[in-house]
């Protein structure tokens, strides 16, 4: 998955633009960062990876660069 | 588990709708809260059927039996059997089955039971109408009676909702009988207990009493049944499980998915229902998801509910249609049939002033 592909992933589910998704941007800032994104994240990953992850594990996750790395 | 069974079918559904719908925008405190609003476009909530807060589960039951019996589609003779799947008693002891035998006048030789399901009531109230028709010997029908009215809110009436809910209020009656012409039907039953705390209304039972704080009008905003729920175990238990408990079914059955007419599912919400038929590889037509977001979820009632309110035209005139039924959620269980409905004698959802 391309560095692009991750930030228009990341730009829909936080409903902001995608030169807002900064690598090093923390999550708690993004005013949609809520149980609704973790759920997307959650769902995105699945879907690509075919990984289950858990709710606590990403929501203890701080930045932006933390999540592209779970899309690695 | 796995069941099979021959000669039985589903000759009509009824649905019982409250009249009264609620929408998530007056319902609850803050309705420009980002989240509810994310929750709504996202998840996909919006209306829902609430009942009095008088009114049982037993009382919409017998609404729609009366109006099947009155108009001459159910004769009370032809009764064998109720088998009610709630969660909405009236009391500890009657059981509402027991009730209903009683509020229609029906014989003392009917077999009445009843069975606490919710997201898997509908699919195991079915596998137990067709065990019990195996046995019945002398032609009589088993009606199924499903719902849920745990959203009445006896509790806190009147005040705003601080968190949006889902949960919806409605009943249904499915009548199901032998017959020689039908084919064969193929279930299967899952369950892992050891997961039941993703799922759980916590207060009411045993186990946790309700306090007089919980049921205080003016302090608690509870509705009757608070759900704790674990949203990413429930999801990841669905796409993980779902999806090859169906590809099972399929194969018992000896059909390919894609000669499925209609995948008719318990209804969580919509988003969850997208990305199961994402991982399941069949097209969202086949999929009819809306439920949630226009009538509520009702547990063991969705199931029927989708039938009477979205496929009821190609299941009264257009012959027989393959389905496949799956309720999962709390226990937490998964449930599935094969089997094929059609040509039924009512299917409908007929509203109520209750």
């Amino acid at each position: 998955m391309s560095k692009q592909e991750k930030c228009e992933v990341l730009a829909e589910i936080l409903e902001v633009e995608e030169d807002e998704v900064l690598e090093d941007a923390l999550l708690e800032d993004f005013e949609s960062w809520d149980s609704v994104a973790v759920l997307s994240i959650i769902a995105e990953i699945q879907e690509r990876k075919g990984v289950f992850m858990h709710a606590d594990d990403i929501v203890k996750l701080k930045t932006v660069k933390d999540i592209f790395d779970l899309f690695d | 588990m796995y069941f099979e069974f021959e000669n039985k079918k589903i000759t009509g559904i009824l649905s019982v709708l409250p009249e009264k719908t609620f929408y998530m925008e007056d319902e609850i405190e803050d309705p420009n809260n980002k989240k509810t609003i994310r929750l709504k476009k996202i998840i996909g909530y919006g209306a829902r059927r609430r009942t009095k807060a008088t009114t049982t589960v037993s009382d919409m039951l017998l609404f729609g039996l009366n109006k099947l019996i009155d108009s001459g589609r159910l004769k009370k003779e032809d009764i064998g059997a109720i088998v009610v799947v709630t969660l909405s008693q009236d009391h500890i002891i009657p059981t509402v089955s027991q009730i209903i035998q009683g509020e229609l006048g029906l014989g003392t030789d009917v077999f009445c039971i009843d069975i606490p399901q919710a997201c898997s009531g509908f699919t195991v109230g079915l596998i137990e109408s067709f065990m019990l028709l195996d046995k019945i010997q002398d032609g009589r029908k088993v009606i199924l009676c499903t719902g849920d009215n745990l959203n009445r809110c006896p509790f806190g009436a009147g005040r705003k909702l601080e968190h949006p809910n889902f949960g919806g209020d409605i009943a249904n009656i499915t009548v199901i009988e032998n017959s020689d012409r039908a084919g064969r039907i193929f279930c299967s039953f899952f369950n892992d207990g050891s997961q039941r705390e993703a799922l759980i209304i916590r207060h009411g039972g045993l186990r946790s009493p309700m306090t007089p704080q919980m049921i205080n009008r003016e302090t608690s905003s509870l509705p009757f049944s608070k759900i704790d729920m674990d949203g990413s175990s429930v999801f990841n238990f669905v796409q993980k499980e779902l999806p090859p408990a169906i590809e099972d079914i399929c194969k018992r059955a000896n059909i390919s998915k894609e000669d499925v007419d209609w995948y008719l599912f318990h209804q969580p919400n919509r988003y969850m229902l997208e990305k199961l038929s994402a991982a399941m590889g069949v097209p969202e037509e086949k999929v009819p998801m809306n439920l949630t977001q226009e009538l509520g979820n009702s547990n063991s009632g969705t199931i029927p509910a989708v039938i009477t309110t979205y496929v009821s035209n190609e299941f009264m005139r257009q012959g027989l249609k393959k389905c496949i039924l799956s309720g999962f959620g709390a226990g937490l269980t998964w449930s599935s049939i094969y089997m094929e409905i059609g040509d039924l004698d009512f299917c409908e959802n007929i509203v109520s002033d209750l």
